[in-house]
């Protein structure tokens, strides 16, 4: 089953709702319901719906990102293919260019011709995996493209000399994992009798493998939900086709849900217009249409500024003016993170307090930092580089200069621990330090969860002014909702769960009432809020220049002309569109999309 | 679902064991060798308080490898519990969904396995022994995830309670309101409430009869219900003397047996009947229990497990026979230890576990039909061998374990070594292999078993409760080398030797092949004839190595028994000619011809024997050297 909707008519309910119905028909029984979603934040939002339609049974729906679904299978089976169960698994896009970057140097001291200059071919070599090529070598025509391939091998080989994953890899891996051994996919199917998808639209090439290798043996039992009109994630290998190829191959029924709940209907009518000069939707699907009825608040803004500058500094103006009460329901979107930031600027200077949402996957602080690096040493006592994030976050706060690969070296000397040598170097410095007590109390039970929460609770205490914005603040909340949550789930209290769900549970931020919400175009992308402004509405701002010489018809442009219907239509009441004369001195026209709107002539 | 797979480490008498569990396996052994052990350590990791300190485990239960090593400093207690699907898809597939994140499957068959590990160790910081459970990954890592948790731990003890009858089970005891059966079986009766009204009517208007029949009743009454007067200060308060209980609960708990048996025979509470019928009965109240209540204090899938010692407690030989039969009738999987060679005539021999202590640790063996070795990486022209040979050989590769049914024969041997013919850790992979192949040398048939099997079930359930076999052809060598042995100071039964008449049960060669499978030490004496050379033969041919079979088979150098006894005695014959009633003065091939038919004459020499221990010198000499080897024999 296949549902088309448009935006904000309720697919995640249709999702969640089926997930309930799903598991109070079958209350007796023990099967399991498994629901993939694209962020955890979704999966939160799923699970605790679900949790209050059907309290007793939501222990009986697995609902999470493909991710964490991945690192299940691959953890539990990932032997057979030769993964050792205890991988780590590498988001930041730091770790990962650093391993690319091990992997030119062992194959350059090998003799193989490659130099350090290859690194530019990471994100070729990335957006290859998102498409879910991967296997053999294969000569190709292109010899730019065998490279890729070649050099995507050795960063392969590296990230399994490291144990390490990273979310690409997890899902090919697990897909490979899947039609080797067909009885494994076999077994999830005995307990996953239902599977429900969220946001198909944004599915990958390698995560629709992954489905397709799943479902071996016929079956057919999936749920997908999708929104040809919201494809966001464009960069991420998403392609139109899989909801073709999804209809041919499921055989799915296709159940059209085009009415719009949340949005005012002249936004939804403005969005449609855009969208209608999309070629690439699913033909025969029915335009959105709204079923709220006009209010008089309801209306869209148009406000051009002579200056990139004039357009921060007049849009800041408005949000103080709007008064305190509104910012909490107020969001600002652009496409460049730059335009956020030079708003966010003014907004400062306003004294409006404001916070700008992006998706995390690590702390953000240094002391945070240091302590994840810590607990992760203490359970991979050789991993060299969360050795230097260590050693380098703690200089960051502890305002010393320690040396990584000087410590690390003299470890290898004495042949004693990464953790060991640190720590009595610091004792040196630092003896009766109370933290660094602390740290040797953790150290030597590394598995007590308690003694590690110790020296968190020290830089609570030390943090005297608590500040909504402060990293670390924001990281202290993160560790005790995780902490709640762990705690919650698991007997033991051992380590390396703990590790992982800080890992993948994105830390979630915390909502303030009275901020306002910045927002690049891709990040965070669910609420709605009462007022909207899009900044940036010019062409080469949005669309992109890249996307504007692509040509009207590219994918990239009507990628853009998705991000920005998905803008619009996060609107409750107030939308405000504004754009710029000049950007960054350079003269820009209004963007194409306001005319196709038709509200510019 | 049931335990397949058994694997302990530092408990109690053993250092490491690892033992197969079929769905009805029968442990025995000397006292003290361990069996105890093993069932406690199912008992343990299946039952204790999950997650929860003080589970029980004291210095004691710590295997200690010298008197003075502190258990604090041992590695501590492991104990592996592992079910596997004996076929692909045997499991009910709630089992599954429950145990999702702790459910393996084997790759290339899809057969599914749990393995849930216990380990306890000083802990230090708390000064006890502290223990964890986990699930297992294939790697023998502890599985991640919600599977971890410890209700779903919990859960999986509830799918196979473990129940223990020990060896000293008090019929008193076991039919009383506080035991483990009884007691929820009569808790779990529903009475409806309009016959607990009559009851109670009748047994108020039952108790007053009594009290007035007998005007010293109404006295006593009056006189303790004084008590209540003074205690509560309540002239509203009375007694009454209770001459029969006054509710149905009091009724109920006092609910007892009463059997009689025989027709003629009056009805007797069990408690008044002999011990042995007290002791069955417990076993069957167990029985009573599962088939009604399992699911109310379970779950109704649960697989009971039934640790059970000695359950031939008091029983005579035919009851035990009769029970051994029955046992296998129970639902849920038994675990048993037994010392009665009774008992044993009617298990299989594949259920048997022979448990002994060796080096000062517990050691088992049993008839297995896999063999299999690890260390052994997965290269291409390995799947190439094993699709070769029929299914005989299995191989995991996330485990790196290769199984083989059945013995590995020389061919496919080879071909397993050319496969790694030039890898870089040949030596160590060679190593395994010629292991695996030596190990699956002791591969018994189920053919052989068969025949083997009415033996057992005839007379011989004794002989694996013996350290050593001493094998002989016939019952005349039995006789002799019985008398002799003890003339010799060799008492067989003192020593654990069982003497084996092999040539009517069959083969001599199966036993030997038996002997080694089991890892009992044994030696041969065969007739020095045309037969004895081909039964030696034929253990030539169980790929027993040729310096083993000249050790363990020895023979009578002058012939067959009588010949050699001829040649032996000389002319000491005479007065058991006489005494048998020969008087013709037989010599030669007549003699030895009419010899072999007297069934008494070897009865006279073992009397002869037994008499005047200096004549074991006359006796052979092949018996008197294999009498004085079995003391060594390994």
């Amino acid at each position: 089953m296949l549902v088309l909707a448009g935006p904000r008519s309720g697919k995640t309910q249709v999702l969640t709702c089926r997930v309930g119905r799903i598991l109070s028909d079958s209350a007796e029984k023990r099967f399991r319901v498994l629901a993939l979603t694209f962020t955890n934040k979704a999966a939160a939002e799923i699970r605790g719906q679900v949790s209050t339609l059907v309290p007793k049974l939501c222990k009986r729906a697995t609902i999470g990102t493909y991710h964490a679904f991945c690192e299940q299978v691959l953890r539990q089976h990932g032997v057979h293919i030769g993964i050792d169960s205890y991988f780590e698994v590498f988001s930041l896009n730091a770790d990962r260019v650093a391993v690319f970057r091990d992997a030119l140097r062992r194959a350059q001291a090998m003799g193989q011709s490659v130099s350090i200059d290859d690194e530019r071919y990471f994100r070729r070599v990335d957006r290859r995996k998102a498409r879910g090529e991967t296997g053999e070598f294969v000569e190709s025509e292109d010899s730019e493209d065998s490279r890729v391939q070649w050099l995507g091998q050795l960063y392969d080989e590296e990230l399994r000399r490291a144990n390490a994953l990273d979310f690409n890899t997890m899902i090919t891996e697990t897909c490979r994992l899947f039609t080797t051994y067909p009885e494994i996919a076999k077994f999830y199917q005995r307990s996953y009798r239902y599977w429900l998808i969220d946001e198909f639209q944004d599915t990958s090439r390698a995560q629709y493998k992954l489905i397709r290798s799943l479902a071996t043996h016929g079956f057919r039992n999936i749920f997908a939900v999708a929104d040809d009109d919201r494809k966001v994630y464009g960069w991420r290998g998403a392609n139109l086709q899989h909801i073709r190829d999804f209809e041919l191959e499921f055989e799915s029924n296709r159940l059209q849900f085009p009415t719009n709940f949340r949005c005012p209907p002249r936004i939804i009518e403005t969005a449609n217009r855009l969208v209608i000069h999309n070629t690439n939707r699913v033909s025969g699907k029915r335009r959105s249409r709204a079923v709220r009825l006009e209010s008089p608040a309801d209306f869209i803004e148009l406000l051009p500024f002579a200056t990139d500058l004039s357009e921060s500094e007049g849009i800041a103006d408005r949000i103080m003016n709007a008064g305190q009460s509104t910012w909490g329901d107020t969001v600002v979107l652009a496409r460049r993170k730059r335009l956020v930031g030079s708003l966010a600027e003014a907004l400062s200077r306003r004294g409006v307090t404001y916070q700008i949402i992006k998706q995390r996957t690590e702390f953000l602080s240094p002391e945070m930092r240091w302590v994840a690096a810590c607990l992760r040493l203490a359970n991979r006592p050789l991993d060299e580089r969360c050795f230097v994030t260590l050693v380098e976050n703690y200089n960051a706060f502890a305002q010393t200069s320690l040396d990584a690969d000087m410590l690390a070296s003299q470890a290898k000397a004495d042949a004693t621990s990464y953790l060991d040598v640190w720590l009595r170097t610091v004792e040196t410095y630092a003896n009766g330090d109370d933290l660094v007590k602390r740290v040797r109390r953790a150290m030597e039970q590394p598995d007590n969860l308690r003694a590690w929460n110790d020296i968190v609770i020290l830089f609570e205490k030390h943090n005297s002014q608590p500040n909504e914005h402060s990293d670390i603040d924001e990281d202290l909340l993160a560790w005790k909702a995780d902490l709640q949550h762990y705690y919650g789930h698991t007997s033991e209290q051992s380590i390396p769960p703990l590790l992982r769900d800080i890992r993948l549970e994105s830390i979630n931020t915390v909502t303030n009432i009275n901020s306002v919400s910045l927002e690049a175009i891709h990040d965070a992308k669910d609420l709605q809020f009462a007022h909207v402004y899009l900044m940036g509405m010019a062409d080469e701002e949005l669309p992109s220049k890249l996307s504007i010489r692509k040509g009207s018809n590219s994918r990239e442009l009507e990628e853009e002309r998705r991000n920005c219907f998905v803008a619009i239509t996060r609107t409750e009441k107030k939308l405000t569109l504004s754009w710029a004369g000049s950007y960054n001195g350079f003269p820009r026209s209004p963007s194409r999309f306001l005319f196709e709107m038709g509200l510019v002539r | 679902m049931h335990i397949t797979h058994l694997h302990i480490e530092n408990f109690r008498s053993i250092k490491s064991l690892d033992v197969d569990l079929s769905e009805s396996t029968v442990f025995i052994g000397p006292n003290n060798a361990g069996k105890t052990a093993i069932l406690e350590a199912i008992r343990i990791a299946l039952t204790r308080q999950w997650g929860r300190r003080g589970t029980g485990f004291t210095e004691y239960d710590i295997h200690l490898s010298a008197d003075d090593d502190d258990p604090r400093d041992s590695q501590g207690v492991v104990i592996e519990i592992r079910a596997d699907e004996m076929e692909p898809g045997e499991w009910r597939d709630d089992i599954q969904d429950e145990f999702l994140g702790a459910v393996q499957v084997a790759a290339g068959t899809g057969k599914r396995s749990i393995v849930l590990r216990l380990t306890c160790g000083w802990n230090e910081e708390i000064k006890a022994y502290d223990p964890t459970w986990e699930f297992l990954n294939v790697d023998r890592r502890p599985v991640t995830g919600e599977a971890s948790s410890r209700m779903n731990l919990e859960r999986f003890g509830q799918h196979l309670p473990v129940f223990y009858l020990g060896a000293l089970r008090d019929a008193y005891d076991e039919f009383s309101g506080r035991s483990q059966f009884w007691a929820r079986l009569l808790r779990s009766i529903q009475i409806p409430p309009p016959l607990e009204t009559r009851v109670q009517r009748v047994l108020g208007l039952v108790n007053r009869k009594l009290l007035s029949a007998d005007a010293r009743l109404s006295e006593i009454s009056e006189t303790v219900a004084g008590a209540t007067r003074i205690a509560t200060r309540n002239d509203g308060g009375g007694g009454d003397l209770s001459l029969v209980p006054l509710k149905t609960w009091d009724l109920l708990s006092n609910a007892g047996i009463a059997l009689r048996s025989d027709s003629d025979s009056p009805m007797l509470p069990l408690q008044r009947h002999g011990q042995g019928l007290q002791s069955l009965s417990v076993i069957f109240l167990f029985q009573a229990f599962v088939d009604h209540l399992l699911g109310e204090f379970h779950l109704t899938e649960s697989t009971p497990v039934l640790a059970l010692e000695e359950p031939e407690t008091h029983l005579h030989p035919q009851a035990a026979r009769t029970f051994g039969k029955q046992l296998s009738d129970l639902r849920g999987q038994k675990i048993v230890t037994t010392h009665s060679p009774y008992f044993l005539q009617s298990v299989r021999f594949r259920d048997l576990r022979i448990v002994r202590l060796s080096e000062g640790s517990t050691e088992v063996r049993w008839l297995r039909s896999t063999f299999e070795t690890e260390g052994i990486p997965d290269v291409e022209e390995l799947h190439k061998v094993i699709d070769s040979v029929d299914g005989r050989l299995a191989y995991d590769q996330a485990s790196e374990i290769l199984t083989v049914s059945g013995r590995l024969d020389e061919e496919t041997y080879r071909k397993l070594l050319k496969c790694f013919g030039s890898h870089t850790e040949r030596p160590q992979i060679q190593g395994a292999l010629k292991r695996l192949r030596d190990e699956s040398k002791a591969y018994i048939t189920d053919d052989d078993l068969e025949s083997l099997e009415t033996w057992a079930r005839r007379m011989r359930g004794e002989v694996f409760f013996a350290d050593r076999w001493m094998i002989v052809e016939g019952q005349a060598d039995f006789l002799i080398a019985n008398a002799l042995a003890r003339a010799l100071g060799y008492d067989f039964d003192q020593h654990g030797v069982a003497l084996i008449d092999a040539k009517n049960p069959g083969n001599p060669a199966k036993f030997a092949a038996l002997a080694r499978a089991l890892g009992i030490p044994w030696l041969a004496v065969f007739d020095g004839d045309p037969e004895g050379q081909k039964y030696i033969n034929d253990i030539r041919k169980r790929e027993f190595s040729e310096e083993e079979v000249q050790w363990r088979c020895r023979i009578h150098t002058n012939g067959n028994l009588e010949q050699q006894l001829v040649h032996d005695l000389g002319d000491r014959i005479t007065p058991f000619l006489r005494e048998l009633g020969e008087h013709r003065g037989l010599d030669g091939d007549t003699l030895t011809d009419w010899l072999h038919r007297q069934s008494d004459f070897p009865i006279l020499l073992a009397n002869e024997v037994t008499g005047d221990p200096s004549f074991a010198q006359y006796l052979p000499e092949a018996f008197r050297t294999t009498i004085h080897d079995l003391r060594t024999v390994t």
